[in-house]
């Protein structure tokens, strides 16, 4: 056994854990303003901006730009708007992808 | 009839929930099998990848450590990348927080400590914010996320040696596409357009811009604190 990354999942889980419960469990007791509560509403859209952004635009903490990667991320993009599904969605990026990198 | 229908319908049940997650299934299955292929390649064991993904349960931070215990790094190092990797969800869980009104501590503690990227965005979808989300309804989205992230690590580290390259398949794609199926959606929920749009282009603008001083981490902390920011701002 190595204990080396027993120690590294142990204090994985404290360091995952606390930033996840802590803000549910104090924030949904107290009353926010209206501004926080503006705040928090757009945090999905910005978030999930940031996340495709991080994958899409950065590589090695660098701004970079791939064309495969983009293409796919048009074509999912597309199929996300044109269909409410998101199974559909992940699954024709997937197969784009799988297509752009045997193509290129 | 009437009662039937109300049952059939009861839109906050751990059964529901249950249905309303297998359409992330997928992405995570594959994602999760790649992380499991990976994390066996650096060296761990299938139990080590398991409890990895039992414990600590956060997909990024996985192959992050994956690589940094490959790569000997001490075990204090580890544990503050995962911390930063994964602080995120501190935003998203205050930001689901004011749904949770009239839960106790304990209930609101088991949704947040299984609460991940794909979950949050869910819930954030599941009803505005003067709505409360059922509990039963978030556990059965939380459960099913969460036994199908081990499963699919387990049957990735099981199966590593049979996998040379699992980036041919485009599986690694995974991941992306459905946070882009995830924003569109909540872009579709935000009726005013334009807002959307301004929140996107200056969440990018801001990412771009602090990843040239921090990490890609904090820069999406950085990033989605600012979108947020202007998305308030701008509400009428």
């Amino acid at each position: 056994m190595n204990i080396h990354i027993w120690y590294i999942i142990m204090g994985g889980c404290a360091v995952t854990l606390l930033p996840r419960v802590l803000p549910v469990m104090l924030i949904s007791k107290i009353n926010l303003n209206d501004r926080v509560v503006k705040f928090l509403k757009y945090i999905p859209i910005s978030i999930l901006t940031a996340l495709v952004a991080s994958e899409l635009l950065i590589s090695d903490n660098k701004f970079s730009m791939n064309s495969p990667l983009f293409i796919a991320a048009i074509i999912t993009a597309i199929v996300a708007v044109k269909k409410n599904n998101l199974l559909l969605t992940v699954i024709v990026g997937v197969l784009s992808m799988t297509v752009l990198r045997l193509m290129l | 009839m009437a009662e039937q229908n109300k049952i059939y319908l009861n839109k906050n049940s751990f059964r529901s929930g249950v249905r309303d997650c297998i359409p992330t299934l997928f992405g995570y299955l594959s994602i999760g099998f790649a992380c499991g292929v990976v994390s066996k390649s650096c060296g761990m064991t299938i139990l080590e990848t398991v409890a990895m993904s039992t414990f600590v349960y956060a997909g990024s931070s996985q192959f992050i450590a994956a690589s940094m215990i490959m790569s000997f790094a001490s075990a204090p190092s580890v544990i503050i990348t995962i911390f930063l990797v994964n602080l995120r969800h501190l935003l998203m869980s205050a930001s689901i927080a004011p749904k949770f009104k009239n839960n106790s501590l304990l209930k609101n503690f088991t949704i947040g400590a299984l609460l991940t990227d794909e979950t949050f965005a869910l819930a954030s979808s599941k009803s505005n914010n003067k709505e409360n989300i059922g509990y039963r309804w978030m556990m059965g989205i939380n459960l099913t996320a969460y036994v199908n992230w081990i499963l699919a690590t387990f049957i990735g580290a099981y199966f590593s040696s049979l996998i040379y390259d699992y980036k041919k398949f485009g599986l690694d794609f995974a991941l992306t596409a459905m946070f882009i199926g995830l924003l569109i959606s909540s872009v579709k929920e935000n009726s005013k357009i334009k807002q959307s749009l301004l929140i996107i282009v200056s969440s990018i603008l801001a990412l771009i811009i602090s990843i040239k001083f921090f990490s890609v981490n904090t820069g999406i902390m950085i990033a989605a604190m600012f979108g947020a920011c202007i998305g308030g701002l701008t509400e009428k």
